[in-house]
């Protein structure tokens, strides 16, 4: 389930179309989208990460690269270059390259349009996939539709720094644990109940499916009877490394709402947290927040606030002490 | 949708020329005119800003002296921190009580 992106299934031909706007230039989206070096983060379905053994990006030049799958299964890959229309059009032959047993080929194509004008800084793109024929699309449909919309989900994610580094906002710290006892207090429903609720906070529902695709749906209510509820989409889970989900406020009944005091607060933002071991009894736990949507006024607002939690405000909160004391 | 009025702050505050403008006034009031002279900006800019900092609650206009002179609205900024600090201090209070968790437990 993706906020922002949409799958057109052609009745007429044998295509899965995946579009979603993306708030950066689409020089910027067409670089990621082309460089090895940023693919192997974004490219595939949530949890994947890629390894490239050689990427010629001209026509008649082939990408090989083996894509890592979150259970461990270890896809070939090879494109082989139709069209190298920077930063418009890149069409490809896709097959396994001779390798693996599985074999999926189909053609694939990325459009990039601006959106709003070239001065606009918003890109549609669209991503098509023609299999051989109708029954061929259909059959691999269950996996290709969801892997498609989670595929331009995490190219969104992954530009929203490069276009302003304060569309991420991190906060880091390190604990004498081991990784996976880092892993297992940060996801365990039981564990996590220790910990997270403030002190005075009750916790009035929390409901956790943890899988990918999975939710987590909780609900606190302080001691006035003010409650705030949470709706948690999972990623990717890569125990004991690295956990990625969505983040939005709910309402009881696990629909999306947005923020009760400040309605220009994203609707939705991407949560990762990577536990990076830096000894067998020391963990540092890095947790990224980043907004890749695409509303001017929610980005506003996330890069303000970013000013805040980074403590940006300190030195300026230091004046409004001095001030409001000499009022 | 009308913006509630902490959006409108926060709105005002994410663009850096309303922070400068911001700081500026914590020295002290000032004119529209000396509030520009740091800019590159026509005088209509500035203004603009301006209203957009009056409009969020940050900053007030006298009404008596002719020249209206700005200063900032120690209330309005204050909402504005104390929204700040929440979302940081949520976490961070977070974190402490995850340290003092991972202490009381055994491997």
């Amino acid at each position: 389930m993706s906020l922002l992106a949409r799958t057109h299934l052609p009745k007429d031909k044998p295509q899965i179309i995946t579009t979603r706007l993306i708030a950066a230039p689409r020089e910027l989206v067409w670089k990621a989208l082309t460089t090895p070096e940023h693919l192997r983060h974004f490219w595939g379905p949530d949890g994947f990460t890629n390894t490239f053994k050689t990427y010629d990006l001209r026509v008649g030049g082939q990408a090989l690269f083996t894509m890592h799958g979150p259970d461990g299964t270890d896809w070939p890959n090879r494109f082989i270059f139709l069209t190298v229309d920077p930063p418009r059009l890149l069409r490809w032959d896709h097959d396994n390259g001779g390798e693996g047993p599985v074999d999926h080929k189909f053609t694939g194509e990325l459009e990039l349009m601006n959106e709003g004008g070239d001065e606009g800084g918003k890109t549609r793109i669209e991503l098509r996939m023609t299999e051989k024929s109708i029954a061929a699309r259909d059959a691999v449909a269950h996996y290709a539709v969801a892997g498609g919309q989670q595929n331009l989900d995490r190219l969104a994610a992954f530009v929203a720094p490069m276009v302003h580094e304060k569309n991420r906002f991190v906060i880091e710290r390190t604990f004498p644990v081991s990784q996976a006892r880092l892993f297992r207090a940060c996801t365990d429903k039981q564990e996590m109940m220790a910990w997270y609720a403030a002190p005075g906070m009750k916790v009035i529902m929390s409901e956790q499916d943890f899988r990918p695709g999975g939710t987590y749906h909780y609900g606190t209510a302080s001691a006035e009877g003010h409650e705030v509820w949470g709706l948690v989409t999972y990623k990717e889970i890569t125990p004991p490394k690295r956990l990625v989900y969505t983040q939005s406020f709910s309402d009881p009944q696990g629909g999306l709402t947005r923020h009760p005091m400040a309605p220009q607060w994203p609707m939705e933002m991407v949560t990762v947290m990577d536990f990076i071991a830096e000894g067998a009894q020391q963990t540092k736990l890095k947790i990224s927040w980043i907004y890749a949507g695409v509303e001017d006024a929610e980005g506003d607002t996330f890069r303000a606030a970013h000013e805040g939690m980074t403590g940006g405000w300190a030195g300026a909160l230091d004046s409004l002490g001095a001030y409001l004391g000499r009022g | 949708m009308l913006p509630d009025p902490l959006s409108l702050k926060l709105q005002a505050i994410a663009d850096p020329t309303r922070r400068a403008m911001l700081a500026r006034l914590r020295q002290g009031e000032a004119t529209v005119n000396e509030l520009a002279q740091p800019f590159k900006m026509s005088l209509p800019g500035v203004s603009k800003h301006i209203k957009v900092l009056e409009q969020a609650g940050l900053i007030t206009r006298s009404r008596s002296a002719q020249q209206r002179p700005c200063r900032l609205s120690p209330e309005g900024l204050k909402e504005v921190d104390d929204w700040m600090s929440a979302y940081r201090d949520i976490w961070n209070g977070r974190l402490d009580r995850l340290e003092t968790y991972l202490q009381t437990i055994k491997e």
